[in-house]
Parts: structure tokens; C-alpha cells; sequence
């Protein structure tokens, strides 16, 4: 049976419980947070995903591209700020939830949806199936304006896949811009 | 050119065209969302939102200055660069923040979104003072909820409202824009008109209805990709 149709289900019901659990605070949410991650997680070990050994050239290739993100979402600021601004009081709970959710996220898209997607394929089918449908999960929590940003960095983190071989790689990248970019605006 | 080469060079393209996306000021920022909820506070009610004063010396204005409202996630804060007030030697200047009631002129192109607040300056001596040409403030609200409609920061000139290039920042709840000069200031729901609550309604169903057109849309694209490469094996 093919995978695909399955792991794209999965990722619409992930958003619809998502939307239906926080409501109109759905990006403020975390047990709306919680579940969309554990359906995405339960998706991906369904879908064949297994723990594998991380090379360490994909993770630092992760990094550095979790700071070109960064950096690149400071681009156009009339100013930058660090601080909290995202989570004064809940830094426990907030920055391993956001790295969860991010894990997640790339756990389906661009490690058990971009391999099946790449073996019928090829490498540029499953980066931009995967990068459209990053930029539609998104639509819910940021609207249509976050549709040309998700689109963007779909594409940069599905060549991350390509380039390092790995899933380690966007998803190292994707938990640092994450992170980072709530904590600095 | 290998697979990884060339994935590298894509990577440059999407880091090109997402440097242009963020610098045309449109968009969110790449944060996830999971932001700590904010209560956002409306003037008249109880609590109330919080004002902000503080006196600077002339050697603090050579320096980058930040007042921010007393809110856990301040609702309000004022950016100044360094030069961006010129008052006379030894003197001080005090920079106040306060929520204040709406103009009677609405704004055009939507809805107040959360309080209106004053940005002011002052001499020691009480004088207003306004920013020195080519030094633009930079003006942080707070909307009253994460996630809704677009909203634009807007100055209020005398008898208009003045949409400012806005950033959306932090938890995506927070924009930001440069001023070249102070005044009233409030966030603005594009194509709002009859307040916040409304505002974000309209933005739940329409966008599940349109993830779930996408996907599948995606979905066909993938099945239709697929039975094309099985003809061409």
C-alpha cells in the first residue's frame, strides 16, 4: 500500500485536531501543540520510521542551516531585539514543545513522506511535495501570508535532506530557526 | 553537478528569495507558533493597560534606548537609536507611553485592533519634542490575538490614519514598524470593520476549508506524478 495517501491524512487530521483543540489560539496552544505532535509521530512509526544513527556532517549541516534561517528572518527588521518575547514564564515547557512539534513535522515531511514520495519520483518531486505541503499545514496557525515564507523554507529544508542524506539535517535546522526565532525579533 | 551540489545551490536560492519575502515586510516570522498566551489588556477594563514614563539624560540618548509598558510581554514599546532626540545640553528628556481613547476618525481600511496609544516626548521644560530628520523611532504593539487576520501599524496624522510598513515579530502576535515621528499609534485588522472578535472568526474555517482543498490538491499531484513515472519505467 502506498504511503503517501496515508501520511497526507495524517498531516490534514494532525492540523484539523490541531484547529479544533486551540481554536483560534491554535498557535498559542499546547495541548493542541501536543496532539498534532503525537499524530504526526504516530504517523511517521506507522509510515516505517525507525530510529537510525545521526551522522554528524547532516547535524552540523542542520545547524548551520538553522542559522541561515535565522539570520535570514532578520532581514527587512527596523530592528532586532533578543529577548523572550515569546515565553516569558514557560521557558521549560516551551522550547522542548517547540522543538517537538518541529521534530515532528519533519519526521513526516521530509524523512518517511520524502523518501516514499522520492522512490517514484526523484529528489525534486519529493522537495516540492513536501515544501507545498509544509507551506499548506501552516495556513491555519499564520494565514495566507505565510504562504510564500513556508514555501521558501520547505524548499531550503528538503535540500537539506537532499544534500546531507539524512533527515537529521532539516530537522536540526528547522528546531533552530524555530527556537531562535521565537526568542529574537 | 551532484545531487548535493546542487541541492546546496537551491538551498542558496530559497535563503535569496526568503531574504526578499521578509524584506518586502509581508509574512510571519518562521516560528512555529506555541507562543505562552497573552491577555491582552483594553483600556477601560480591569486591570487596565499599563503606561510608561522614563527620563533620559543626554548621555542615554547617545545610546539606543527601549521604554516598554509594564505588561509581562510589554503591549507597547518605543525604540530610539541613538540621536534620534537632540535636546539642549544638560537637560533631560522623558518619553511617555500611554493608552489613550480612539480618534473620533476611524481608521479606513479596517478595525482598531487593542488600544490606541500615545508616543510623546517632552523637554524638561514640557515642550513636546519631535524626532531629529532621518532618525525614525521604531513603534512595537502587541495584537490582541495570535494568529488572526493581518494588521497593519498605523499612525494617526491629525485627521487620518497612516499605514506604516509593518513587521510581524516575536510570537507573531507583536509588529513592528519605524516611524519618522511620534503620535498615536494602533494596530489595524485589514479588511475588519466591526472589531477583533469578528476579525479572527473570519480567518478559522476559510483557512481549514483551504488546507483541506490543498491537500488534497497535493495529494492528486502525487498520484498523478506517480502513475507518470510507472509509464515511463
Amino acid at each position: 500500500m502506498h504511503r503517501e495517501p496515508i501520511l497526507m491524512i495524517a498531516l490534514a487530521v494532525a492540523v484539523a485536531l490541531r484547529m479544533a483543540t486551540g481554536g483560534t489560539a491554535a498557535a498559542a496552544s499546547a495541548p493542541a501543540a501536543i496532539l498534532f505532535a503525537a499524530v504526526l509521530t504516530g504517523a511517521a512509526v506507522v509510515a516505517g520510521a525507525r530510529p537510525a544513527h545521526v551522522p554528524f556532517g547532516a547535524l552540523a549541516l542542520g545547524l548551520g542551516g538553522g542559522a541561515a534561517l535565522v539570520g535570514t528572518s532578520l532581514v527587512g527588521l527596523p530592528v532586532v531585539v533578543f529577548g523572550p518575547r515569546a515565553a516569558a514564564a514557560s521557558l521549560t515547557w516551551w522550547v522542548p514543545l517547540v522543538a517537538l512539534v518541529a521534530a515532528t513535522e519533519e519526521l513526516v515531511l521530509r524523512g518517511v513522506l520524502f523518501d516514499a514520495v522520492r522512490e517514484r519520483g526523484g529528489d525534486a518531486t519529493a522537495v516540492a511535495c513536501t515544501a507545498a505541503l509544509f507551506a499548506v499545514i501552516h495556513l491555519p496557525l499564520y494565514g495566507t501570508p505565510s504562504l510564500a515564507i513556508d514555501l521558501c523554507v520547505g524548499v531550503f529544508l528538503g535540500c537539506l535532506r537532499v544534500a546531507s542524506g539524512s533527515v537529521a539535517a532539516p530537522m536540526a535546522a528547522h528546531i533552530l530557526a524555530d527556537v531562535a526565532t521565537g526568542w529574537i525579533g | 553537478m551532484t545531487p548535493r551540489s546542487g541541492a546546496l545551490g537551491v538551498c542558496v536560492v530559497a535563503l535569496l528569495a526568503l531574504a526578499a519575502v521578509h524584506g518586502s515586510g509581508g509574512g510571519p516570522p518562521l516560528y512555529d507558533g506555541l507562543c505562552t498566551p497573552q491577555h491582552y489588556l483594553l483600556l477601560g477594563a480591569d486591570p487596565g493597560p499599563a503606561a510608561a514614563s522614563k527620563t533620559y539624560s543626554a548621555v542615554d540618548l547617545a545610546q539606543t534606548q527601549e521604554l516598554a509598558t509594564g505588561e509581562q510581554t510589554p503591549q507597547a514599546q518605543l525604540i530610539v537609536a541613538s540621536g534620534s532626540f537632540t535636546a539642549p545640553a544638560g537637560s533631560t528628556v522623558t518619553v511617555t507611553i500611554t493608552p489613550v481613547k480612539p480618534p473620533s476618525i476611524a481608521p479606513s481600511g479596517g478595525a482598531i485592533d487593542g488600544n490606541v496609544y500615545e508616543f510623546a516626548a517632552r523637554t524638561q521644560g514640557g515642550e513636546a519634542l519631535a524626532l531629529s530628520p532621518g532618525h525614525p523611532a521604531t513603534v512595537v504593539l502587541a495584537s490582541t490575538s495570535s494568529g488572526g487576520p493581518q494588521v497593519i501599524l498605523e499612525r494617526f496624522d491629525s485627521d487620518h490614519w497612516t499605514g506604516l510598513k509593518t513587521f510581524q515579530s516575536g510570537c507573531g502576535d507583536t509588529d513592528e514598524a519605524a516611524s519618522p515621528s511620534l503620535g498615536l499609534f494602533a494596530l489595524v485588522s485589514q479588511g475588519s470593520s466591526s472589531g477583533p472578535s469578528s476579525a479572527v472568526a473570519a480567518s478559522g474555517p476559510s483557512t481549514v476549508i483551504i488546507v483541506v482543498v490543498a491537500v488534497v490538491v497535493v495529494l492528486l499531484l502525487v498520484i498523478g506524478a506517480t502513475q507518470l513515472g510507472r509509464r515511463r519505467h
